[in-house]
């Protein structure tokens, strides 16, 4: 039967270790420790390594800090304690979000088709509801733009993050329901998630925009919700939501991640309502290379 | 001088077997060489013990066999 279990080692100059016996198998729940630098020969990090049993180092630790010659720190090393993985420097950390809820509640009519798309300029929203669980890594732009977008932008500087994007929209049309089918010759109504470029020197197209679609492919339009013309089919409301779309690299720079709405319905132009969502969760990289770290 | 209180995540979940080993070391911030000079006290590991059988492990002396036969 598994139980907790307090280990101590003898005091002494570092570095010091402790080797899972036979037949033993543990997990770490907490490491504490006292590094006096008194006659630390230069400054230093405290760190934890986690080392295989052929030897290879499998995970290296890192305090939040580096400690000063002749100064001392009493260190903790514990499962999701580090403050480091909000900035991106390192240590792991819990992941962030953004969500944005844009509700566009006075009807709009939309010119026939074909004479154009019609891009429901998110200006116009009736109500916007934006939260973040660090504002220190997300904000919110949506007055830079005359027509186009509202755009959630990941904090300049915050590095290694891995995104994932989810997204929704609902709406509802006048006149007894959709029409079906509705314009066969492309999307009727699309939301568009628009990441804008990697900034970093490993982008193979950093002066484009990169669009993300589904598949986790990048795209050359708008990432849109439906994709098959003609549809959805004839109902009062719809709602759609979009698979997670993850961004596999490392990002860095101020990254937009751009909400369009358009309507391009011509049997039925007017939009009694429309609302939209976009969830943005970045997971300190970080934090991932170090979940993985688990001997087999 | 009192000592600075610092923190650190653990990889979770980390099931370690016979064998491994945790390390506390002194690092060169910079090029990761170990750093000498620098004590260590008062170390404690928290660990959950998955087979049950590890007890309470100390560097005590007592813990080395006798060389008697029991």
């Amino acid at each position: 039967m598994a139980r907790d279990e307090q280990i101590r080692l003898p005091d002494g100059a570092a570095p010091t270790s402790y080797e899972v016996p036979n037949s033993a198998e543990i997990v770490p729940k907490a490491i504490t420790a006292l590094f006096d630098g008194t006659s630390a020969a230069a400054t230093f990090l405290p760190v934890v390594e986690i080392v295989s049993d052929g030897g290879v180092v499998m995970s290296r630790t890192k305090a939040e800090s580096t400690v000063a010659a002749g100064g001392s720190a009493e260190v903790t090393f514990a499962p999701f304690l580090s403050t480091a993985g909000a900035s991106g420097s390192g240590g792991g950390g819990p992941a962030q979000w953004a969500s944005l809820r844009v509700v566009y509640a006075t009807p709009v009519s939309v010119p026939p088709f074909p004479s154009a798309s019609y891009v429901i300029d998110p200006m116009d929203y009736d109500e916007v509801f934006y939260e973040t669980s660090d504002p220190s890594i997300f904000s919110l732009l949506n007055t830079s733009h005359t027509t186009g977008n509202i755009d959630i932008v990941l904090t300049p500087g915050s590095s290694d993050f891995v995104c994932t994007i989810q997204g929704g929209v609902g709406i509802e049309e006048s006149g007894g329901g959709f029409a079906s089918p509705f314009n066969p010759a492309g999307f009727d109504v699309f939301v568009g998630f628009t990441y804008d470029g990697l900034l970093s020197s490993a982008d193979p197209n950093s002066s484009a925009p990169y669009i993300y679609n589904g598949t986790n492919a990048i795209v050359t339009a708008p990432q849109t919700f439906w994709t098959a013309a003609g549809s959805p089919t004839s109902p009062d409301h719809i709602e759609y939501v979009t698979e997670y779309v993850t961004l596999t690299s490392a990002i860095g720079g101020m990254q937009p991640f751009q909400l369009t709405v358009a309507n391009r319905d011509s049997t039925n132009p007017t939009i009694d309502l429309l609302y939209a969502w976009l969830k943005v969760t970045a997971f300190p990289a970080t934090a991932w290379t170090q979940e993985t770290i688990v001997p087999a | 001088m009192s000592a600075e209180p610092l923190q650190g995540s653990l990889p979770p979940d980390c099931e370690l077997s016979a064998g491994y080993v945790i390390r506390l070391v002194a690092l060169d911030p910079t090029t990761g060489a170990r750093i000498s000079g620098v004590t260590l006290s008062e170390v404690s590991l928290f660990v959950t013990d998955l087979q049950g059988n590890l007890g309470y492990l100390t560097p005590d002396p007592l813990l080395v066999p006798s060389s008697e036969p029991v």
